[in-house]
């Protein structure tokens, strides 16, 4: 019993209400079922207690009546006194014994009883074998026992009387029973509705997110009244919250759009400070250049001038002024190579410097220079050696400048060391690459040496180890600059090791062949196709403004692809078939107006217009060579913006109208539209969205419907009935909990969709409006085509 | 006796470099422009021919083109000098026929040995 009522309540499919139900029923029966046997048994007391009493009452009677008779042993006067028995048809049995304890009279008759008994026995009554007995002692009026009576009553009453109770009881249980059922399942909803609701109500909060679910109120006080009240309390603060949460984030994508927007403003402002800076450098290469040239036309005159000097003074006779002749013509040579090492620098910084491939004979060339630089040595006391590894044989390299870096090498170790030694090392290694062996020149010498500090500093142009030691051992600080730079355009580079006052040990590594000069522009393929509306091809070497140009013209929604260089932008432009080309006239190896001419020498690509993006004002050029237009860097996007409209290129999506008036959520929707490549433009209500729509179509209209002035309802009204507007699709974006009959009113007006303010997401906007711009596409070809 | 003709317009580097020359035992015949030199080459036929580059009117480009493509004088080794040290003059200056090719400030020693090679050159031919 008790897991049979644990298990119907707690067995899962058991509704709520059925358990109350069951509760309820069940425990009112079991009260009144104990309740009625409780009944019962009472009743049963205390029938048998009267039973009882009466028969001790009847055997008084008769004792008294039979007290003459048994006194005088008269048996027949004792039958005439039991046959008064008769009446009470419930005695069974009754019996008289005289004072010897002999049966003197029985009823009925024919008992078959004890003949004797113990006279004397005290007066009880008994119930045995389901009926009452009662003995009692029978007195003379004197007081003197005489006999005994002995009464047997039966108890046939009894089981009936119980079981017509029963019956009464169960046709009271039933009828109390079917109004409690009765009651109980309609009051159970008392209990079970809210709390249902409350189930429900959770559910769908579960299953929806929507926080704007409330369970119903319950108009009472009690627990559960206090439990939907706390939920609707959450669920409220939960909804706060969500919305300060999607406020938040809308504000958050506002900033991070306007950071965005200051990021590409920022790229922009550093590509101009870029360009500038390229532009000041190649001005500085060239002034560089210049002035060379110019100091060098005036040192010719005095380095000739001083030698015709010194060798008419020489045959003259004046020996006084050879040596002050002889200053002068070092100086001058010593200037000389100063502007040369300018000159040079210049040349590689603006990438004029051109490397011959010269047949070297490795050994041969160490030793000239050794030889050149001998007196350089020589003058601070130093010893010269060379250790070369055998047969170090021939390298294709530029002659000149690996001379001349080793020269210079050669003669710092010279001028830094004093009284010391200087060893020129020359062996190959495969230090670099495994695969081959490259050139190893190591200069050391036991000079002043160089700290780990000063050697991070050391190669830079116009920088020696320490500002004092140009007052002390004379130079620009461009030797070491030059040589690295040399060593570097040759493919390898300068190494140093060195600890203050322990010397030094620079080494040149050179790869024993230079490397060819990039090979020339391949012939583009022909891939026959007719020019497509592919994506804008950006072709410049600077990754910086492909980066912040490939950005700016995604986030306006158009495929974008990058090209590095001339070649890469040549075979992209034949792959992809682009659109349009932006390409860059300044770009090393092929520049852009080699590539210009490649596009438009080829059948395939010459339909595809090219925008330059220039410095230089080549505009002519440009458009000479079959160059749609230009730009000039650094790049405005306004300009680019008009150029791409030119092309028809310009918001390849389609234009929104957004119909707000309140000025933040309208920004708010057009920022989320343009982060998508959608452009829009707003208008403040109705009236003005009319307006609007009289001067260009729209792909798409966003509506607000309260708005003052026309609101939302009768925009739409009055734009389904003008033909040429009725097929633009409409997504209705509103904070207003709308009516079925307005619902039906949009319907009518063939909104796309409706999105309820603050409770969609950016995604599900864009992918509305795509929705419905793709369905109006569908419409309309419908139209055109039916 | 060695005749060079030295083509300069800069009269400085043309006094200081005849002089030179002279005492090293060359004779040497002056021309100041492109055209003077053309001229000077065709009628008193030197043995060798200095030409600056950088000149005004006709350049030493173009001096060095008509001396080349004049018969008469086709056979008279040109060597370029310049202040100029791009190597697209070098080159240039190889294009236009120039023999040989050094960079002012003149080092006379250098100068003069390139000299004697194109001429020993020219007589060994």
């Amino acid at each position: 019993m008790r897991s049979v009522f644990r298990k119907l309540l707690a067995h899962p499919k058991t509704s709520l209400r059925r358990k109350v139900m069951f509760l309820v029923i069940g425990l009112t029966a079991m009260a009144l079922v104990l309740g009625a046997t409780a009944f019962l048994t009472f009743e049963d007391f205390v029938s048998r207690k009267a039973d009882a009493r009466a028969l001790s009452s009847l055997a008084e009677i008769i004792s008294v009546n039979v007290a003459l008779p048994v006194t005088f042993d008269d048996a027949g006067a004792s039958v005439e006194v039991l046959k008064g028995l008769k009446a009470h048809g419930h005695i069974t049995e009754a019996r008289v014994y005289n004072a010897t304890g002999a049966l003197l009279t029985s009823y009925p008759a024919l008992a078959a009883a004890p003949s004797r008994i113990r006279v004397g026995q005290e007066d009880r009554v008994w119930f045995e074998a389901g009926r009452i007995r009662a003995s009692k002692r029978i007195y003379t009026p004197e007081g003197r026992i005489v006999g005994s009576l002995f009464l047997e009553m039966d108890q046939a009453d009894r089981g009936k009387k119980m079981a017509f109770t029963t019956l009464f009881l169960v046709a009271v249980l039933t009828l109390v029973g079917l109004p409690v059922w009765f009651l109980g399942r309609r009051w159970a909803h008392v209990i079970t509705a809210p709390v249902r609701d409350l189930a429900d109500v959770a559910f769908a909060v579960s299953q929806t997110a929507d926080f704007s679910l409330r369970a119903r109120e319950v108009p009472s006080k009690d627990e559960l009244a206090v439990l939907v009240r706390a939920f609707n309390g959450m669920l409220a603060r939960i909804q706060e919250q969500d919305e300060r949460l999607e406020d938040h984030r809308w504000q958050l994508e506002g900033q991070v759009a306007a950071r965005t927007a200051e990021l590409v403003s920022a790229n922009n402002e550093l590509l101009v400070a870029k360009e500038r800076a390229d532009v000041s450098n190649k001005a500085k290469s060239a002034f560089l250049a210049n002035m060379s040239h110019e100091l060098r036309t005036p040192l010719n005159a005095i380095l000739l001038y001083s030698e015709l000097i010194r060798e008419e003074s020489e045959e003259g006779g004046h020996e006084g002024i050879l040596a002050d002749i002889q200053r002068i013509e070092t100086s001058g040579r010593h200037l000389l190579s100063l502007i040369n090492d300018v000159l040079d620098l210049s040349k590689i910084e603006a990438g004029k410097m051109t490397l011959n491939r010269d047949s070297i004979d490795i050994l041969p060339l160490i030793e000239d220079v050794i030889g050149t630089v001998g007196p350089l040595a020589a003058q601070n006391g130093n010893t010269l050696e060379l250790e070369a590894a055998p047969a170090l044989g021939t390298m294709v390299s530029d002659a000149t400048k690996v001379r001349q870096s080793l020269f210079n090498l050669l003669s710092n170790a010279c001028k830094f060391t004093q009284h010391g030694r200087i060893t020129v090392r020359a062996f190959l290694a495969r230090t670099e690459r495994p695969e081959e062996e490259w050139l190893h020149i190591a200069v050391e010498d036991t000079g002043i040496g160089i700290s780990p500090e000063q050697q991070t500093r050391i190669f830079h142009e116009f920088i020696q180890a320490q500002e004092s030691t140009t007052r002390q051992y004379g130079g620009t600080g461009l030797g070491l600059a030059l040589s690295r730079r040399f060593c570097q355009l040759l493919g390898g580079d300068i190494r140093l090791h060195s600890a203050l006052g322990q010397g030094s040990v620079f080494t040149m590594v050179l790869p024993l062949t230079l490397q060819e000069p990039a090979p020339e522009l391949p012939p583009p393929e022909k891939v026959p196709s007719s020019p497509g509306q592919g994506p804008i091809l950006l072709v410049d070497d600077d990754p910086f403004l492909l980066n912040a140009l490939s950005r700016l013209l995604a986030l306006d929604g158009h495929q974008v692809a990058v090209a590095h260089d001339g070649i890469e932008g040549l075979r992209l432009a034949s792959e992809l078939r682009p659109g349009l080309i932006l390409l860059d006239v300044m770009m090393p190896q092929v520049d852009g107006w080699t590539v210009l001419k490649a596009l438009k020498a080829d059948p395939d690509l010459e339909g595809i217009p090219v925008v330059m993006l220039t410095i230089l004002e080549e505009a002519e050029k440009g458009l000479a060579l079959g160059a749609a237009d230009y730009l000039f860097k650094p790049i405005d996007r306004v300009r680019l913006s008009e150029a791409l409209k030119r092309f028809r290129l310009d918001h390849p999506l389609g234009r929104v109208l957004v119909v707000d008036d309140d000025v933040e959520s309208q920004q708010l929707l057009r920022r989320s539209l343009l982060a998508e490549g959608w452009d829009s433009w707003p208008a403040l209500d109705g009236r003005a969205a009319l307006d609007q729509l009289r001067q260009e179509k729209p792909r798409l209209i966003l509506l607000d419907l309260l708005m003052p002035g026309m609101d939302g309802f009768s925009f739409l009204a009055e734009k389904q009935q003008n033909p040429d507007w009725a097929a633009i699709p409409v997504i209705v974006v509103t904070a207003r909990d709308l009516s079925a009959k307005e619902r039906e009113q949009l319907r009518q007006a063939q909104v796309a969709a409706v999105l309820q303010k603050g409770m969609y997401t950016k995604i599900e906007l864009v992918e509305e409006v795509r929705r419905a711009v793709n369905r109006g596409l569908a419409g309309n070809r419908k139209g055109a085509h039916p | 006796m060695t005749t060079l003709l030295l083509v300069e317009d800069n009269e400085m580097n043309r006094d200081a470099i005849s002089r030179l020359l002279e005492r090293r035992g060359f004779t040497v015949i002056m021309a100041e422009d492109g055209e003077e030199g053309v001229r000077a080459c065709k009628e008193r036929l030197p043995d060798l021919v200095l030409m600056d580059l950088g000149l005004p009117g006709m350049d030493g480009f173009e001096a060095t083109r008509r001396i080349k493509a004049d018969p008469a004088t086709a056979r008279i080794p040109v060597v370029a000098l310049t202040a100029r040290v791009l190597t697209s003059d070098q080159e240039a200056a190889f294009a236009a026929g120039c023999d040989d090719y050094d960079t002012k400030p003149a080092d006379l020693a250098r100068l003069v040995g390139k000299i004697r090679a194109l001429l020993e050159g020219k007589e060994g031919r």
